[in-house]
């Protein structure tokens, strides 16, 4: 069982700050989905390497509503179960083209850090 | 926008509604995972089970959710006041205890320091009371009953003449006298000044004018600017006042001006010795004519104002060139030099020791005042370890319990502060009813602004003190051990015991200190009450006599004025004696002169120093000193 591998707090992968709420924004980008289908989704494509808890995930999407960046409303799945659905907003996606460029520099930084140790 | 969102979110209607929702949106997200772990083969219960799992903590995230809605610290104070209003309900004891020593601490601090703020920080009411300087003069041969004097009227008009550190001075001395023509005849305290004392102070009139430089000059009539007090009691504050013609101490005088209502006078007892002004000036009247010897004659006070830019010490050089220039020229034998102290130091500067002593110990009290409360709290946090274990055990963090002691000690804190303002303006309001005390400035002495964040800091640092200890020693003790050891018994640890009886040891010392303190000061007023004084007070009475020149213009009828009231107050039943004295014992000031021996032209010079012995000078009637001493 994956949860079992996150009992202990150890062993949990810490996300970085706005980390979370960037993967929500680029599992939104698809299209909209709900809380549910957002964490198996991001479990799926990070290959059950994020296994988002509802106590991370809620709090997450609560972030990105109060700042306007997504947009919530009521539905009935194609399963046909009452959820509530979120949906990119115009300044969510802006959000997320830079939160991507943003991390996309830093990790090109790190590892060009990487690199020039090993040159070495 | 943020923000506002969130504010929207403090409206419990709206809150509630936001909870619904997320708590239907979970409940979808458990029925999901469930579906899904059913599709993976898992029964129903061990589905259900599954997603719950994989939910996480329930309670966890609600918090979690909530805390992003609205600030978390905002609801959880609510939470800890709420708790700790119930729980003091339970304990009355530790209730007022608690609340009442930190009034008693915080209000004594208050007390003391609406007392130091009025008295010695803030600055006096006038124009940039930084540029003023209280003048006078230093006499060597009179420095041993003197440090200082007050200034000769001709050194004055030297100095005025001749400044340039000075942008205006005003010369004034005391003046009492009996204001007639309007109703009954009243006796009213008034000083007389040379012309620039409003400039100098920059007072602007509320009514009328101040003085004219020329008005001041021998020969010009009489003016009179009064104070807005006489202007409401007797001319119930009419505007007709200015230019009417009154009669002051038997000679006619013009009112030409009102003062503001908010005008402060420095009173005889800031100026220092010799001053002699009352303590309620109501009328301020040109200057009579002043004596104009260069030698003696020190009787008038001196306000100046520097110059932009000029310090008192500038201001002061200059005027020792100036007095060292008339000293040669009009040959003054008494060798005077000036001597000048800003007036913010002046005022004040007679209690500014004792009340610093005694700002500093109510600082102490506060401080044993926290640490009994600390001591308090622990010994309360320590019945408590049981319920902070229990609390932990479904996930509440350290931080928050720690964030609950200091709520409860920073609202007790409150409740005392609150409670100790009141203390404060109770003990203000008796020290003013009680004018023996003789505080200057105390008019200015309130509860203000400045005294209230005065509390908030002894309230804050008084809920750190008595917070901080317990909170830190909550997060550090043991809880898993604390839940094992079974019964509502659990003895302190040996740490917190040691830290306990530290913080009684920190008391005691502060509080030796704090008795020792009090045990001097009532030694010296029990020396004080106790002194002989040489005379006998009790049964007997005094009333004060003021002759208007005008009327009694020689010493004849002076006399005969006396002689007759002492013959008839005699005569009264009940009058076992009666005499006259310039000025009752241990009051007022008396003449300083130099005596010539009987036969001798000159003054009587001490074989000592080479220096004339000079003595203070005081008139009494024959019988005076036999007769108090026997009263």
């Amino acid at each position: 069982m994956p949860s079992k591998s996150l009992s202990t707090k150890a062993e949990r992968l810490e996300f970085l700050q706005g980390t979370l709420e960037m993967l929500v924004l680029k599992t939104l980008l698809a299209g909209e989905l709900h809380g549910y289908g957002i964490a198996q989704s991001i479990r799926l494509a990070s290959n059950q390497a994020f296994l988002i808890e509802a106590g991370s995930l809620y709090p997450a999407l609560q972030r990105l509503e109060l700042q306007g960046l997504i947009k919530a409303e009521w539905k009935t799945s194609d399963t046909g179960r009452r959820a509530r659905f979120y949906k990119l907003t115009v300044a969510g996606r802006k959000k997320l083209a830079a939160s991507v460029s943003r991390w996309e520099e830093f990790v090109a930084a790190i590892g060009l850090v990487l690199h020039a140790s090993e040159a070495k | 926008m943020t923000i506002f969102r969130r504010l929207v979110m403090l409206w419990p209607w709206i809150r509630r509604r936001s909870e619904r929702s997320l708590d239907e949106e979970i409940d979808s997200y458990l029925e999901m995972a469930q579906a899904e772990a059913c599709d993976r083969g898992l029964s129903p219960e061990a589905a259900g089970t599954a997603a719950r799992r994989d939910l996480g903590n329930l309670t966890l995230t609600r918090e979690s959710v909530r805390s992003v809605w609205i600030w978390p610290c905002f609801e959880h104070l609510w939470q800890d006041i709420g708790y700790l209003l119930r729980s003091l309900r339970r304990e009355p004891l530790f209730a007022s205890i608690a609340i009442g020593s930190r009034a008693f601490g915080i209000g004594a601090a208050n007390t003391v320091f609406s007392l130091v703020d009025g008295i010695l920080l803030k600055p006096l009411a006038y124009v940039q009371p930084g540029q003023l300087v209280y003048l006078r003069e230093f006499v060597p041969a009179l420095s041993h009953l003197y440090g200082t004097l007050p200034v000769n009227f001709q050194h004055f008009r030297y100095w005025q003449e001749h400044t340039q550190a000075f942008s205006g001075m005003a010369a004034f001395r005391s003046s009492g006298g009996i204001l007639t023509n309007v109703g009954d005849p009243i006796k009213v305290e008034a000083v007389e000044t040379t012309s620039g004392l409003f400039q100098v102070l920059g007072t602007k009139l509320a009514l009328g004018r101040g003085f004219l430089p020329d008005e001041d000059k021998p020969g010009h009539s009489k003016l009179l600017v009064i104070s807005d007090n006489l202007w409401r009691t007797r001319f119930r504050a009419h505007k007709s006042v200015i230019g009417l013609n009154v009669v002051w101490d038997g000679k006619p005088a013009t009112i030409i001006g009102v003062l503001p209502s908010d005008f402060k006078f420095p009173s005889g007892n800031d100026l220092g010795e010799l001053s002699g002004l009352g303590r309620r000036i109501q009328i301020y009247k040109t200057v009579e004519t002043p004596l104009d010897g260069w030698d003696g004659d020190f009787d008038y006070s001196v306000f100046a104002r520097l110059r932009n830019g000029i310090t008192p010490a500038g201001g002061l050089s200059e005027l020792s060139v100036l007095t060292q220039q008339f000293t040669e020229t009009y040959k003054v034998e008494s060798k005077p030099s000036p001597a000048g102290t800003p007036l913010q130091e002046v005022i004040g500067g007679s209690v500014r020791g004792i009340l610093w002593v005694l700002f500093a110990s109510v600082l102490v009290l506060l401080l044993i005042v926290c640490a009994n409360l600390a001591n308090l709290m622990l010994a309360r946090a320590h019945g408590r370890i049981r319920e902070f274990s229990i609390r932990t055990a479904p996930g509440a963090g350290v931080t928050r319990l720690m964030q609950q002691i200091l709520t409860e000690s920073l609202f007790l804190s409150a409740a005392g502060g609150i409670l100790g303002i009141a203390f404060a303006a109770l003990s203000i309001h008796l020290l003013k009813l009680n004018t023996s005390y003789a505080l200057p400035r105390m008019t200015e002495v309130n509860i203000d602004g400045r005294v209230m964040l005065f509390s908030l800091f002894a309230t804050i640092l008084c809920a750190c003190i008595s917070g901080v200890l317990p909170a830190s020693r909550a997060a550090r003790s043991d809880l898993a051990e604390a839940m094992r050891s079974a019964g509502p018994a659990i003895t302190a640890g040996h740490r917190s015991l040691r830290l306990r009886q530290t913080l009684v040891g920190c008391e005691v010392a502060l509080s030796t200190v704090l008795v020792f303190l009090a045990c001097l000061l009532t030694s010296s007023l029990v020396k004080l009450l106790h002194v002989n004084k040489g005379f006998e007070e009790k049964r007997a009475t005094a009333i004060e006599l003021n002759l208007p020149d005008a009327r009694y213009r020689d010493a004849q009828s002076r006399m005969y004025f006396y002689e007759r009231a002492l013959a008839e107050v005699r005569s009264l039943s009940g009058i076992r004696s009666a005499a006259i004295v310039q000025g009752l014992p241990l009051t007022g000031e008396s003449m300083v002169n130099g005596v010539e021996l009987e036969g001798s032209q000159a003054d009587w010079i001490d074989p000592a120093t080479k220096a004339p012995i000079m003595i203070n000078v005081r008139f009494v009637s024959p019988i005076t000193l036999k007769r108090l001493v026997s009263l």
